[in-house]
């Protein structure tokens, strides 16, 4: 199958809802072939109906080993190449780190670091024999700066992070880059169901409120204008190594990184004393 | 001000130990936990009045349980809970053996939650207390072959930051502890991989010949850092552990916050469109 530099061909996780779903729309409205996958097929076939030639429909659950295995070769099989990887399945909890049960932590990495893992391990061997390929993770404003009450979720969020620049170093020489895509607040399904924790303590409820408060006033943007971001991103010569999207987002994290610089200048001393050799 | 209470895992080597001798030394109490409480057991007979060694194994929740209310029966409070215990899996993701990945998590991120869980309800009630979370220069800044490791420990200082604005209402502080390279058992003991691809060999050559020749801090250095921290009003969130840490860390700032200023224009453009509903 011939390539032209303008059409890609993509699988992307988690199409349901959400990022997966708007970007796999708006890479097939502009002509890429698209394996869009999900838990559930039924939820996506849709968009096989209404683009038969560029998409398939696969059934895909991150937590599954044989499950992605079996997506990644129906894909790799229908479109004899893979350009673009986009790992977005992922889910919230909002929850203090005493009130969240273990059970919630475990699914929370099962899905959000594990299910990444298991899905950029199965596709390289084949994005190194084709010698090239860009692998995008849908991480989180949450990534880069953390907040209360979602302090699992952006400590798995964070984890994707370290995940994805290590990994970018050591796929470089392959021709295979690596983005780590940093949404702020969208109107996605993420936004309205966010997990609530199993055991709700008093001493949080201050906390709670707050941040229901916040959610509730807060206007959420179109998601159609991150699966942009995607776009730009996965068609630039140089793409950048993480980029967040949402201004307000970026404004949080160029405080916090401000807030993190001064704090290394003040105890700087201290640092240096820490490690005499 | 002195006389702090300290609980403190993974005391067999390393930080864990010189931090427990440091503090020691100076008059402070300190639970000195290790997965094998005989290799501890030495401190225990050295400063019978002020040390309490105790088998912790940070993978093992009945043993947090256990010693940490060991720690509280005792010494009637913890002002100190260090979160040290970890080890490193080097190998590049594809080449990685998950049981190991997974045994690393468990002990890096999962250990440090289950014991950060199992004493929040007695910081709360004591009102005050300062959890100390190893990480390392690893979590602030990835690097090839350390993906993984450094995956566990991006997961320590996401869940520090958060905890710290979750638990500041309560009077309990947080920092994270980013040591750079010292002469711990760290280096030497950072695990393999079972099946190394030939693929990736050029560059664990290249990684190999860095760490052999980075200079090693001592970790009694950063244990004496780590008592003024504890003694700080104000302590820092985040703290580099050495000059080279501090080094990479702020280059690494400057350069993330280049790449987020050159792509301002198309950060800001992805939210300009309001959602009809949510």
């Amino acid at each position: 199958m011939s390539r032209k530099a303008d059409k890609k061909s993509w699988l992307i996780t988690g199409c349901s809802t959400g990022f997966g779903r708007v970007l796999a729309e708006k890479a097939l409205a502009r002509g890429d072939r698209v394996a869009v996958t999900a838990r559930r097929v039924d939820a996506i076939s849709d968009l096989c109906a209404q683009y038969p030639d560029t998409a398939i429909c696969l059934e895909l659950d991150v937590t599954n080993a044989d499950s992605v295995k079996t997506a990644l070769e129906r894909a790799f099989d229908a479109f004899g190449r893979i350009d673009v990887l986009v790992n977005n399945a992922g889910f919230g909890i909002q929850g203090a780190v005493e009130e969240v049960s273990e059970e919630q932590i475990e699914q929370l990495f099962a899905v959000n670091l594990f299910g990444v893992l298991t899905v950029t391990r199965a596709a390289l061997p084949k994005l190194r024999d084709q010698g090239g390929g860009h692998i995008v993770n849908i991480t989180s404003v949450g990534g880069r700066t953390a907040a209360p009450l979602i302090s699992l979720y952006s400590s798995a969020k964070f984890a994707v992070e370290g995940l994805s620049m290590g990994l970018a170093m050591e796929l470089a020489p392959f021709g295979i880059k690596v983005t780590a895509v940093e949404p702020g607040a969208f109107a996605t399904n993420f936004a309205k169901r966010v997990e609530q924790p199993a055991n709700r303590l008093p001493a949080y409820d201050e906390a709670h409120d707050q941040i229901n408060a916040m959610l509730a006033d807060h206007v959420f943007a179109d998601p159609a204008g991150c699966a942009e971001l995607i776009l730009k991103v996965v068609d630039a010569e140089e793409p950048p190594k993480q980029i967040i999207a949402g201004g307000f987002a970026w404004q949080v994290v160029e405080q916090t990184m401000q807030a993190q610089s001064e704090e290394m200048q003040k105890w700087r001393a201290v640092s240096e004393a820490a490690d005499q050799q | 001000m002195t006389d702090k209470t300290w609980f403190i895992t993974g005391c067999a080597t390393g930080f864990g130990r010189a931090l427990a001798e440091t503090a020691l030394a100076r008059g402070d109490r300190v639970a000195v936990t290790d997965r094998d409480g005989a290799a501890v057991a030495d401190l225990a007979e050295k400063y019978p009045d002020t040390a309490l060694a105790l088998g912790v194994d940070v993978t093992k929740h009945d043993q947090i349980v256990s010693g940490i209310e060991a720690a509280f029966d005792h010494f009637g409070r913890v002002d100190v809970l260090v979160n040290n215990a970890g080890f490193a899996v080097q190998a590049a993701v594809e080449e990685a053996d998950m049981a190991r990945v997974r045994a690393m998590l468990d002990v890096n991120f999962f250990g440090t939650i289950d014991v950060i869980r199992t004493a929040l309800p007695r910081l709360r009630a004591q009102g005050s207390g300062h959890i100390m979370n190893f990480a390392s220069v690893g979590g602030r800044v990835s690097g090839p072959l350390m993906a993984l490791y450094c995956a566990s420990k991006f997961a320590v200082e996401g869940l520090s930051d958060g905890l710290a604005a979750e638990v500041g209402a309560f009077g309990i502080k947080v920092t994270t502890i980013e040591p750079g390279a010292f002469a711990t058992r760290f280096g030497t003991s950072a695990i393999m991989p079972e099946s190394p691809m030939e693929e990736y060999e050029p560059l664990r050559q290249s990684m190999q010949e860095l760490i052999g020749n980075l200079p090693m801090g001592k970790p009694e250095d950063l244990a004496v850092a780590m008592l003024d921290l504890a003694d700080a009003q104000d302590p820092p969130l985040k703290f580099a552990g050495g000059i080279d840490a501090w080094n990479m860390i702020s280059d690494n700032l400057d350069s993330q916050r280049k790449e987020l200023e050159d792509w301002k224009a198309v950060s800001t453009k992805a939210n300009s469109v309001a959602a009809e509903k949510v």
